[in-house]
């Protein structure tokens, strides 16, 4: 690292998530050039770990009016500009025996106050419409809800800022930043994944890292108020309902049960937490989920779960509070002026709904700041359709393969991932200078995210990439080792009825028989019967 | 009764009845059932049951005939190890109804000439003919009984005249027993005998007699009063053992009728008035009559045909039919069907029959349907919806054969299936694994996006999470699967496994399945669900998909078809 | 030897995975009158390999030569380990008798030795074993020596890559090599799973093709290795004849399930315990129990009729949560059939490691029945839940066959001693059949 290589951009932009990807292809469009470095994927912190719920604004009418608008505007951009990343699915609100009966009363007339279509749903209908609502279920409304595929969307936002111009560096940690004054000059980066540095010097830095804009912040000197929610979410076997279902309450836990195209992702849970390490769904969590949200969807009782998530909220603005949920969710925008520096910005906090706003918010004050007159676009374009992002939608892979006649392997058999599709994001992933890993196919398509949770898919891909060639040595095995400690921050806390069996067969497999287990005690020198161990019979 | 009328009634009858067993046995060699068939002639068909008549009586064949005919004709073995109260049943009535036939009706003719005492109003004879009637009686009881204990679901196919058929045979033992009872009871028959044996019809001579046939045969005087001497009875029984009790036994061996004359006895007076025996006399001849006439025609015509199966199987043993042989055998087994309803009973898609709510599944509904299509009726308007629903029935069997093993007549059903689908193919109703793999599953898909059918059956395994929830994909399933295997070096490979079918029903993409080859082509032999480690139905949901897929897929192909 | 229903048999094994088969197979060996309920799948997900003990302690990962060695160190160590409670004679005395039942069923193993044999995986691995299928055991050898050696595979294996294990092996074996060849008469077909080419070079023609297809590429290799699927039912007339036809050694590599190994295993078990007079219910699951003093009634479901099975003894191998034999709901673990006590960690937070691949294994790995020293579960109160119940296999307490790779060994040796031990209750301190 004696000669860090040295690189010029107009705006670098720290954190590849929803905010980040929206925010280079905001620039992007305006004509300007920018990297963004992320220190481990795409959508790889809250971004990838939230509900998937494109807000109508309902649940914020009572408590916040002004979010309830901003999500109901956002949500409509966001319908007519990136249809593909979304399913029109509608949204019910829900009251069970026991809820608050003045919230009830209120909902429509609040709903109405920020111009968010509602009607009330005679309750026997809607749980014909919707057989898994509770028999105890007593008032139910309808409102605008979708689901939006946040991978999809910050995949292909970024992928047509790259089409702009804009570069991407994943695996690459911002670790200093160099000062000159009140600016900052360059700033340090290194590659997770080859060791070395590189200082990339811009006129201006965004730093969007989400709940790790604190850290970054205080790495250039600034600071910033900041909490963290914990929020614990469970994806169910199969898909128990076809709409958002909401509880019709003042937020709060596992109040919300999202269609995710094959599956239901219910959740979450706020929890206050100090540190952004060993973050993972915990046992409790998921009970209280289950417990919770069977109140509204009794089945989920006897749901098998396949899997729970776990991301971190970054909170702005608050200290002291003890549940994150009645900290501001609103986003925040600083400009650092008051730390003294004059090229640093930070975009945190907020909701999946609001990532375009957001961009455009910070968007405007970097323009404004390099004298860039061009006007925002995100508001007025379509997200265009990348094909080597599509794989994240589920229920995308079958349907294609079967459209083109069944003519090749499938990789994963749970969510029918063909080989043609990892190789269409192999090849992606390359083209852009990347050394692709499991890890990341699985982020792109829906390998590893169906019920076997890799135990299968896992082995058949790599047998695939190294039949290909792309894998040599022993990284093959090593990516499996990977990609299983990564799902498997999500399988414990749900290992009970069938995923427990499943499980136990992922283990009989990889460690009964392969023995992945003891990989790194010299695999491949043999034990000879010397190498016996010292109890004599 | 003029005895002209008798006759002509006897006769004519009798002729109906031989010329509707001729047409009827003759439609063994005419009827065509199944594609091979058409390729043989009647003078084949003749030939063939001729030959092998003829080959079998003078061979050691004959042994196997003979045991046929004393093992399952008159034991009706194969039914005896499958109901025995049905057993019982069939037994009571072919006993009591060849009894009745043999000492009753061919009285005359038979028990007159066997044994020259031969009176009907003698014992045994009078005891066997009422124990006979009650046989038949409590036989069609236990038959009627059995059939109610085996509800499919659907009513049973019935034709009117065999309904008739059965109100005629109840008539014939009804009015038997009440003309029996009625001439115990009638003074008047009493003084018509007195008059020719005796010489009188003065009631204060017969006075002794009357008291003895008052007191112990059963007859309503209605001016006997209650204090009759004994000496009296001594006197007339006497007078009985001289001119009645050669011909006469007491009445009371004919328990049933004894006991209906005494229940008749307050009317008997208004009866004789009425001519009552004269009219019951009447009925009961034209009952029999009728019923001799209508019986080729009805379903118990299966009496005749039976045996002869029963035989032809006893002959034929494992021997392979010719197709000559074979034709001629399907038609003989339209007509020896018992519909008893014992192979729907052990349908494997019974259970779907009634989920698709079409009866057209179930062996016992094809057999008619079959022999309505051989005898050109089920198409006669072309295909309707009742064509289309026979033509379900016939593609979602699955052939595992257990209605032929348990047919108690061994009729072999799974030929005949297979030979009304060849024809029902070659009618323009192929089997729907051809016209759906004309397409493939995804164009399929894409033609039912935009069309609901809200008739079709509902898929309550295929739509429900459970039936998924406990599959770990271990494959196990496209393992053993030998559809799958088969198809390993076929053109045409099937193009989901079974694994396949199951993850897209998981992930709610029923429609992409309905169409594919798999389901189509699926043995339903039960590997896959045997072997399953973790208790997935995979054939069940196979089946299930079928019979949905035939509603809605044919909706797109067949706009206002079958849903 | 054949039963009616209203007959009393000696024992029903409920369930028929391994521990399940190897106990009726012993028991009808011994004479017993025997029936079995539960259908073999588990045993599809078997690899083929015998497993004894190789690693012990887990902890430490510590890698064993001699499996019985491993088991002397196991008794001191952890004497509540199921293995531990059977003395080295019984272990191999059932193992023995396990692997000739086997052979003489059409499915040969190799002589077993004092010594584990390395066994190459499918993704490149290197598994310690016991028992190894003869069909394998040229690959033991080759691992030794790694001579020039060729790896085959097909198209359309998905699981299966010779050129991945070449690759992963690397400079341990610079004289590998790998093909990848079309399996005759498959190129229509896109996927391929290994049960159906197995079958396949079962016809003699397709066999000769594919022997063909290989000649050409021998080199120098002094040995060949296939993924496993030559033959099903004749493995060894497949295997004899790829030998004689390459005229050199072949092995079979194992794979993942369902593996065609497992499907052999499965053939040969039901034919070994069929021969044997075992009555079998292999479509029937155990819908109750009822126990009296003398027998125990067990109601069959999905039997026509709904069977009752009445048996002097009950043998329980119904397996861990992959047979179904333990249940698990968010708060507990429970035995799925008679309802018996199951030792288990407090609270399900305890049942795994954060780590996937954490030394130690998972803690619920070690849950299951508590016996006693005559394979008897106990009930809450620590007594036998019933003189004439046993339990054998993978649903006993304190053990963790799948990091131990001690399955197989505890599915064999566990049923040999409980049905040594039903065969002393019912009959006396001898065999039935009056052997010693």
């Amino acid at each position: 690292m004696a000669n860090p290589s040295r690189i010029e951009t107009q705006v670098l932009i720290i954190g590849g998530g929803v905010t980040g990807t929206a925010l280079v292809r905001d620039l992007a469009l305006r004509g300007v050039d920018c990297i963004l470095v992320e220190k481990d994927d795409i959508n790889a912190g809250a971004s990838g770990r939230n509900h998937g719920l494109l807000h109508s604004g309902a649940r914020y009418v009572a408590g916040d009016q002004e979010a309830a608008v901003e999500c109901r505007v956002e949500g409509e951009i966001l319908k007519r500009l990136a249809s593909q990343t979304i399913q029109d699915t509608g949204g019910f609100f829900v009251a069970v025996e026991g809820d608050d009966e003045r919230y009830i009363a209120d909902f429509p007339s609040h709903c109405k106050r920020s111009g968010i279509l509602v009607h009330r749903v005679d309750v026997a209908a809607a749980r014909e419409l919707e057989p898994a609502l509770s028999p105890h279920t007593i008032a139910v409304f309808e409102v605008p809800d979708a689901s939006i595929d946040p991978f999809r969307l910050s995949l292909e936002s970024m992928a047509q800022a790259r089409t702009l111009g804009a570069r991407l560096m994943r695996r690459s940690r911002v670790i200093g930043f160099q000062r000159e004054g009140r600016r900052i000059r360059a700033v340090q980066v290194r590659s997770m994944q080859l060791g070395e540095d590189v200082w990339i010097e811009a006129a201006q830095v965004v730093n969007a890292a989400g709940a790790w804009a604190r850290e970054v912040a205080l790495l250039a000197g600034a600071s910033i108020n900041m909490t963290y929610s914990k929020g614990t979410l469970l994806v169910t076997h199969g898909r128990l309902a076809q709409r958002v279902v909401n509880r019709l309450r003042p937020p709060g836990n596992a109040d919300i049960m999202m269609p995710g195209g094959t599956v239901s992702i219910v959740g979450t849970t706020s929890t206050r937490v100090d540190s952004l390490d060993n973050i993972y769904p915990t046992t409790a969590e998921a009970d209280l989920i289950v417990d919770e949200a069977s109140r509204m969807l009794p089945a989920l009782q006897t749901m098998r779960f396949i899997r729970a998530y776990s991301g971190v909220r970054p909170l702005v603005g608050s200290t002291g509070v003890a549940d994150g949920r009645t900290a501001s969710r609103g986003f925040a925008l600083f400009d650092h002026d008051v730390d003294g520096i004059d090229n640093l910005a930070t975009i945190t906090g907020g909701k999946l709904t609001t990532c375009r706003l957001m961009a455009e918010r910070a968007a405007d004050l970097v323009c404004r700041r390099l004298g860039v007159a061009a006007p925002c676009l995100t508001a007025i374009t379509q997200l265009p359709v990348a094909p080597e992002c599509k794989w994240t939608e589920p229920g995308h892979a079958p349907r294609e393969w079967m459209r083109t006649g069944q003519a090749e392997t499938l990789l994963c058999e749970c969510e029918m991932v063909s080989a043609s599709a990892v190789d269409t994001i192999y090849a992606a992933l390359v083209a852009a200078g990347d050394t692709p890993t499991l890890t990341d196919i699985g982020m792109r398509s829906r390998v590893g995210k169906g019920a076997c949770q890799g135990a299968f898919c896992a082995v058949r891909a790599v047998a695939h990439l190294y039949q290909r060639g792309d894998f040599q040595a022993q990284r093959g095995l090593d990516e499996i080792i990977d990609f299983f400690a990564e799902r498997w921050k999500g399988q414990h806390s749900v290992l009970w009825g069938e995923q427990l069996a499943q499980a136990e067969l992922m283990e009989a497999l990889h460690c009964g028989l392969f023995g992945e287990e003891l990989r790194g005690d010299d695999m491949h020198g043999l034990c000879p019967p010397a190498l016996n161990g010292k109890v004599s019979p | 009764m003029t005895p002209a009328l008798f006759r002509i009634a006897l006769y004519g009858s009798l002729a109906i009845c031989l010329l509707g067993l001729l047409w009827r046995v003759s439609t063994w060699f005419h009827l065509r059932v199944g594609p091979d068939a058409c390729n043989v002639t009647v003078f084949q068909r003749l030939i063939t049951a001729v030959r092998g008549a003829v080959s079998v009586t003078f061979s050691r064949g004959l042994v196997h005939v003979l045991r046929a005919f004393f093992v399952d004709v008159v034991f009706q073995n194969r039914l005896f190890a499958r109901e025995k109260l049905r057993w019982l049943g069939h037994q009571l009535i072919l006993t009591g109804f060849t009894g009745l036939v043999l000492v009753h009706a061919l009285a005359s003719v038979l028990a007159g000439k066997l044994s020259p005492g031969y009176q009907p109003t003698l014992d045994p004879y009078m005891f066997l003919r009422n124990l006979a009637g009650v046989m038949v009686f409590v036989g069609i009881a236990m038959v009627f009984a059995g059939r109610r204990r085996q509800q499919t679901g659907f009513p049973q196919s019935r034709r009117p005249i065999d309904a008739i058929f059965v109100a005629l045979l109840g008539t014939i033992l009804v009015s038997g027993f009440l003309l029996e009872a009625h001439k115990i009871a009638s003074p008047r028959a009493f003084y018509r005998m007195t008059d020719q044996f005796i010489g009188t019809t003065d009631p204060e001579e017969l006075k002794p007699l009357r008291a003895l046939w008052a007191s112990e045969f059963g007859v309503a005087f209605d001016d006997m009063g209650d204090g009759i001497e004994p000496a009296v009875i001594a006197e007339g029984r006497e007078l009985h053992g001289d001119a009645c009790a050669s011909c006469h036994a007491k009445p009371t061996s004919a328990f049933i009728s004894y006991t209906a004359a005494k229940v008749l006895a307050p009317l008997s007076g208004a009866l004789d008035e009425a001519r009552a025996d004269t009219w019951l006399l009447y009925l009961h001849l034209f009952a029999c009559f009728i019923g001799l006439a209508l019986l080729p025609f009805s379903r118990f015509f299966h009496a005749v045909a039976d045996p002869v199966s029963l035989l032809v199987n006893g002959a034929a043993r494992e021997r392979e039919f010719s197709s000559a042989g074979r034709a001629s055998r399907r038609a003989l087994a339209l007509d020896a069907c018992v519909h008893c309803g014992l192979c729907d009973s052990s349908c494997s898609v019974g259970p779907l029959a009634r989920h698709l709510g079409n009866p057209a599944l179930l062996p016992s509904h094809k057999i008619v349907a079959t022999g309505a299509h051989a005898r050109r009726r089920l198409l006669s308007h072309g295909i309707g919806p009742d064509a289309l629903l026979v033509s379900e029935g016939a593609f979602q069997c699955t052939d595992c054969g257990r209605c032929t093993t348990r047919c108690p007549v061994g009729l072999d059903l799974a030929d005949l299936w297979e030979a009304g689908r060849g024809d029902l193919a070659i009618a323009g109703l192929p089997a729907p694994s051809q016209w759906v793999q004309a397409r493939s599953a995804f164009a399929w898909a894409e033609s039912l996006d935009s069309r609901s059918t809200p008739d079709a059956p509902s898929a309550p395994l295929a739509s429900d999470r459970r039936t998924f929830s406990h599959c770990v994909q271990c494959q196990t399933c496209t393992n053993v699967c030998p559809v799958v295997a088969h198809s390993i070096d076929t053109e045409h490979g099937v193009d989901l496994t079974p694994q396949k079918v199951m993850n897209l029903l998981r992930l709610g993409m029923l429609d992409l399945t309905l169409g594919s080859r798999m389901v189509w082509d699926c043995a339903t032999c039960y590997q896959c669900q045997e072997n399953c480690p973790e208790g997935v139905r995979v054939t069940d949901v196979m089946c299930e998909l079928r019979g949905l897929a035939y509603h809605r897929l044919g909706s797109v192909r067949n706009p206002g078809g079958p849903s | 030897m054949t039963h009616t229903r209203q007959d009393t048999f000696d024992v029903a094994v409920i369930g028929a995975g391994m521990a399940g088969m190897a106990a009726a197979l012993f028991a009808a060996e011994r004479g017993l009158s025997c029936i079995q309920i539960g259908n073999g799948g588990g045993i599809l997900f078997a690899s083929g390999l015998l497993d004894l003990m190789s690693i012990h302690p887990l902890a430490e990962r510590r890698k064993w030569g001699f499996p019985f060695d491993a088991l002397a160190a196991l008794a001191l160590e952890q004497p509540q380990h199921p293995l531990a409670r059977i003395d080295a004679t019984s272990v191999r005395t059932a193992f023995n008798a396990f692997v000739a039942a086997l052979g003489k069923a059409g499915l040969p193993y190799a002589p077993l030795g004092k010594a584990n044999s390395d066994v190459l995986t499918s993704i490149g691995t290197i598994k310690p074993t016991y028992g190894v299928p003869r069909s394998m055991i040229a690959g033991v050898k080759a691992l030794a020596q790694r001579p020039p050696c060729l790896f085959v595979d097909f198209h359309g294996l998905r699981e299966f890559s010779a050129r991945q294990i070449v690759s992963t092996l690397g400079d341990s074996w610079p004289a590998a090599r790998f093909q990848r060849l079309q399996f005759p008469g498959t190129e229509a077909v896109p996927e391929l799973y290994a049960a159906h080419l197995a079958r396949a070079l079962e016809n003699v023609e397709t066999r000769a093709r594919t022997i063909d297809l290989v000649k050409p590429l021998l080199g120098d290799a002094q040995a060949i290795g296939f993924p496993a699927l030559l033959g099903l039912e004749h493995s060894v007339e497949v295997h004899a004849a790829f030998e004689a036809g390459l005229g050199l050694p072949v092995f079979e590599i194992p794979t993942m399930p369902t593996s065609v190994p497992g499907l052999r295993l499965l053939m040969a078990l039901e034919a070994a315990v069929a021969t044997r007079g075992v009555s079998r219910r292999h479509h029937s699951t155990v819908d109750s129990i009822v126990f009296d003093d003398e027998t125990a009634t067990i109601g069959l479901i999905d039997s026509p009729g709904g069977e009752r099975v009445v048996a002097r003894t009950v043998v329980l191998a119904t397996g861990r949560f992959m047979g179904r034999g333990l249940v698990a709901d968010r708060g507990h673990v429970s035995e799925s059939i008679i309802g018996l006590p199951v030792h288990q960690p407090t609270s399900r937070n305890e049942w795994h490691q954060r780590d996937f691949l954490d030394p130690t294994g998972h803690a619920i790995n070690r849950a299951g029945l508590l016996i006693d020293d005559s394979w008897r579960p106990l009930d809450a109160a620590g007594n036998p839940a019933w003189p004439h119940l046993f339990a054998v296999g993978s649903i006993l307490a304190h053990q963790d066959w799948m990091r131990s790779k001690c399955g197989s060994g505890l599915a064999i040796a566990t049923a040999w001693a409980a049905v040594r031990q039903i065969t002393r209750q019912l009959y006396g301190d001898c065999d039935k059949a009056g052997e010693p």
